[in-house]
Parts: structure tokens; sequence; C-alpha cells
């Protein structure tokens, strides 16, 4: 190797228990089982692969239109369709497991007795490196975003979902609340390992012509760049707080560059979610991003970069 | 239709601009250069497209049924209504500008068996898959009935009738053929073949009065479903439309179709 040959970029990330190989991940609601992306994305390269939310038994999910565009953003209120969690491991998790791709499942209760029971079945599912307790699901009647508005509440849930697994434990925060920290810190003292943050903001859009919202819910989480500014303020809290606490960031990214952004904020990882739509590889495209912006910096590791924003 | 390596064959591709040709003042067809879809491709696919290659707005991809192909040139065509922000900036593009196109995507129509008599019931775009069927399969008869507001928007009409052995116009306005809705005359339509199987195309309603004048005569009946998409691929559910049987079952118009046999769609509940 010549005295030019740029040191290599040391891409592993740390989340506290959970190592990944890459700090790009996918969202959860986005990317299907994987097997949706089939040809289209490098899976090597991502860091996991986070599942589409999973429930005990199936959910057949909220009525159409489901899905609307606003302004450089979407709504949705999918409402948690899936199969449950039993056919997932049947039929879903074995296609990831084959092409080592790392799992993350993304569990969903009604009550914290329900959370404990996902937690439980997906610990002994092969392939699954961690478990994300979704508490910020804003397009189901009960259980969901209830449990993260609540600091009270987020340490039920959370404490119980400890008590189940012994894998690496992520917690989804919702943006749809006063303060943020509050409920990171809560989740944090009940044991979650890592923090994901955010999920989608609660949003409502209106056909002028027919007068009726444009989703059939009404209410449905926003997405997209439209709300990157909030998710970065949100990471940047939650790490001035909980410096040692790793945050996985998320809110439209769809760039390298937005990737940066969020890991000067203090996201040690960064995950994709509705920039897979806009292009199916953007995950693959975010990596190389970042791996640009390290190279040019002469960086050894991109987690030189975590919180780095100068105040 | 699985390449050798047992995968889908859908690709991510930039897409070159050849031709754009103003059918109508809202009707543009464009032809892009996209080998890989244009080899695959069957009747009833659908093209994924950015509409901008770059920015945030329009954000989503738009999707558009595939009109026809040419293998020689390795083309697609795709017929554009400019309705909308996004559309219409598809109308403002310059010849060899290159967009993102995804594709072929979805479940496109059946094999049918060349020995049977088709009927095309096409409402107004919703001509663009059954004109690429009509160009693309040969049947012992094929009628297309094609409805729309307006004569001036029966667009591709002629190329419609040159690949069918009939065609049957109606207008809203009665400025061409049957003044009234297309399905008014698929009855008649249906009268006059032997075992006729029906593929269909346009607006909810029309698809919901063809699906229903075909089960009240036990004739086989395919329909193409157009929804705002997300992904296109079938991983964010957000398509949907109701499935036949169980109530609240839904169906991906993406993966699941868009073409469906008409017996998978819950009609009463479809809004």
């Amino acid at each position: 190797m010549s005295e030019a040959a740029p040191a290599p970029l040391d891409l592993r990330t740390v989340l506290g228990p959970l190592e990944l190989r890459s700090p790009v991940v996918t969202a959860s609601g986005t990317f299907g089982y994987g097997i949706e992306y089939d040809g289209l994305v490098d899976f090597s390269r991502l860091g996991a692969v986070v599942v589409k939310g999973l429930t005990l038994e199936p959910r057949e999910g909220s009525p159409p239109p489901r899905i609307c565009e606003t302004p450089s953003g979407m709504l949705n209120s999918i409402g948690l369709e899936n199969p449950g969690v039993e056919v997932f491991i049947a039929e879903k998790l074995p296609w990831l497991v084959e092409r080592d791709v790392p799992v993350i499942a993304n569990l969903n209760g009604g009550t914290v007795e329900e959370y404990a029971q996902l937690a439980r079945r997906l610990g002994d599912a092969p392939g699954v490196v961690a478990v994300e307790a979704n508490i910020s699901c804003p397009n189901v009647d009960h259980g969901g975003m209830e449990f993260g508005k609540d600091p009270a509440q987020t340490a039920r849930v959370v404490g119980a979902v400890r008590e189940a697994t012994e894998l690496p434990l992520i917690v989804k925060l919702s943006p749809n609340v006063t303060d943020i920290v509050a409920i990171a810190r809560a989740a944090v003292e009940s044991g979650a390992n890592v923090l994901s943050l955010i999920n989608t903001l609660l949003g409502m859009s209106i056909d002028i012509f027919s007068r009726r919202p444009r989703l059939a819910r009404g209410k449905g989480g926003l997405s997209g760049p439209a709300i990157k500014p909030v998710a970065i303020r949100m990471v940047w809290e939650v790490r001035r707080a909980l410096p040692e606490v790793p945050l996985i960031g998320m809110g439209g990214i769809l760039t390298g560059a937005d990737a940066v952004e969020f890991m000067l904020a203090g996201a040690s990882a960064v995950a994709v979610g509705t920039g897979s739509f806009v292009t199916p590889s953007a995950a693959n495209q975010v990596l190389d991003g970042l791996i640009e912006y390290g190279r040019h910096l002469k960086l050894r590791s991109l987690a030189e970069l975590v919180g780095g924003v100068i105040l | 239709m699985p390449d050798a390596s047992g995968s889908p064959p859908i690709k991510d591709v930039a897409a070159a601009l050849q031709t754009a040709r103003w059918l109508s003042p809202i009707h543009i067809l464009l032809t892009f250069r996209a080998p890989t879809i244009a080899t695959h491709a069957v009747p009833g696919q659908f093209v994924h497209l950015r509409v901008t290659p770059v920015g945030t707005s329009p954000l989503l991809r738009r999707p558009f049924s595939i009109a026809g192909t040419n293998l020689a040139d390795g083309t697609v065509r795709l017929l554009v209504r400019t309705i909308g922000r996004g559309t219409a900036m598809l109308g403002e593009l310059l010849l060899g500008a290159e967009l993102p196109a995804l594709g072929p995507l979805g479940r496109g129509f059946p094999d049918v068996r060349p020995d049977r008599e088709v009927v095309l019931v096409a409402g107004g775009v919703g001509v663009a898959p059954l004109l690429f069927y009509a160009t693309a399969r040969e049947h012992a008869r094929k009628v297309a009935l094609y409805g729309a507001e307006t004569q001036l928007a029966l667009v591709l009409a002629d190329e419609l009738a040159e690949t069918c052995d009939r065609l049957l116009p109606a207008t809203d306005d009665g400025t061409l053929g049957h003044h009234g809705f297309v399905t008014d005359l698929l009855p008649t339509a249906l009268d006059d073949l032997r075992d006729p199987v029906v593929l269909a195309c346009g607006p909810r309603p029309m698809m919901a009065k063809t699906a229903e004048v075909c089960r009240r005569r036990a004739v086989e009946c395919h329909v193409s479903f157009e929804a705002w998409l997300g992904c296109g691929v079938g991983a964010c559910l957000g398509c949907v439309i109701p499935a036949a049987g169980e109530p609240d079952r839904y169906v991906r118009v993406c993966r699941d179709g868009p073409v469906f046999d008409a017996e998978e769609i819950g009609w009463e509940a479809l809004r």
C-alpha cells in the first residue's frame, strides 16, 4: 500500500450492546420484510433491515386511502397491517436470514403484556439481532403512540420488554410530545439500550373539492424531508441531555449529506425511510455519501462525526 | 417473468426522453429509452417514474401504465394526462432528459388463449395498457369500447382501431359515438361474442359497472387499477384496495395488481 492510499474508513457502528456493519439501516414500515426490494438494493451494505411493525395477531390495517403526498413529504395511515409475528417468523424472516441480513424486529402492542410477549417470541428467532419497541405509532386506536406520550407509560412498556428479552433493546420515540427528553430518559432508565427518533409527525390534509380528509382515517403520520429539521432538533436535544445513549436518527434522509447532519446532531446510526420510496437504493446511496464525506475529512471512523455539531 | 437467477427483472434505470407528442391540450405521449423495461414488460405492467431527477417536490414517484414497447430501439411509451403538478412537469421535459424509472412493475394481464374473443373496455387514459395489450396479443376477435369526456379526449383511438377488429367510441357530451357511458355499450358487444374475456381499465365506477355486467353474465373479467403509490414494490402498503370475501381485507394495487380478476375485488367497499 502506497503512502498516498487513504486509510480504510471503518464503517462498523457500535450502539451499546449492538454492533452493526454499517451505520445505515432501513426504517420500519418503509422496507417491508426486505424481499420487496430484492434486486434493487445491496443488502450487504445495510447495517440492518428494520422490518415492518409486528403485532401478535395479524392486522388488516386502515381503510384506504392510506397515503397522500404533501410538500416535500407524505402522510400515511397504514394502521400496522402485518401478518402477525408467527407468520413473520415462519415465512418472512428466513429470506433475510438466508442472505445474512441482520434483522431488527419492530414490536407493537395494544397492552404492555403484548409487547413483552412479542419480545419473548422474537428473542428466540434466528437472525433477529435486536428488538425495537415502537411506542410511537400514530395510526392505531389502542397502544402505539399512547404509550410514548407519557414517561410513566413509557417506563412500563420498556421495563416489561427489558424483562422479556436479552436482545439489545431499541425504543422508537414519537415526536408528538412536548418534551422528548423526558420520554427518552424514562425509556433509558427502564432498560432501553438505544433510542430511535423520530417516528412520524401527526398531520392532516384536506381535499378542498370534496371537503374530505385525504386519508380515510383523517389524521396520519408525516414523513419525508419536510420533517427533517424537527428530527435534527430532537436528536440534538436528546443527545445533549443523554450523551451516553446511542441514537438512531431518522426523518427525511435522502442523501449522505442528510445523514451527516443527523450524525453531527448526535446520531450514531441513521435510518432511511420514505427515501426508499423515492429511490429504492436510497439506503446504499446514503452510505456512499457518508463514505465520501468521511474520506474527504480523512476520518478513520464515521463515529468521529457523532455529536460533532459546533455550537 | 423471472430471469436466470430467479429474481424479477425489476430495475431502477435512468430513462431518457426520446419523443414527446401532445395528443390533446392535456394529453401527452412520451417515449423513454429504457431497454430492460421494454424487454421484460408485459401488457398491464407499469413504470414508477420520478418526474424530476433532483429535488424533493414533488417527492413521490408517479405510476404510469406502459402503453407500448419498441424492442428494436428499447423504448417504452407512457400516456400522461397533465392534471397535477407532477404530470405538468412531465409535459415540460426537454428531449434527452433522464428520469429515474422503476419497472416493469406489478402483475399484468393474464395469458388469454389466442382462440378466445376479447372485449377491451377503456375509459380515458385507461386506454394505455389496453392499447399495449391489443398491440402485443393476438385473438380470434378483439372488440374495443373506448369512452372519454369528449372526442378530443379519445386519444390514441386511431391506434386502438388499427389493432382491434372493431372500435366503438362513447363520449359524455356526444361529440363522437355513443352519447353516454362506455359501459352502456358492453351488453350488446357481449351478445355478439362467444365465451368472451373482458379486460378493462378506467375510472373506478366504470370498472365497477363492467365487473357487474360481466358477473351477471358469468363472463371472465380482468380490471386494471390506478392508485396513489408510495414504494411501487409492495413494501409500504399504501395503495391497497378492498379485497373480495372477508370485510377489511385488502390487496396491494402495486404488487398484487394492478390487474386483478374482477372476482378478487371487494366492489361494495371500494370508495
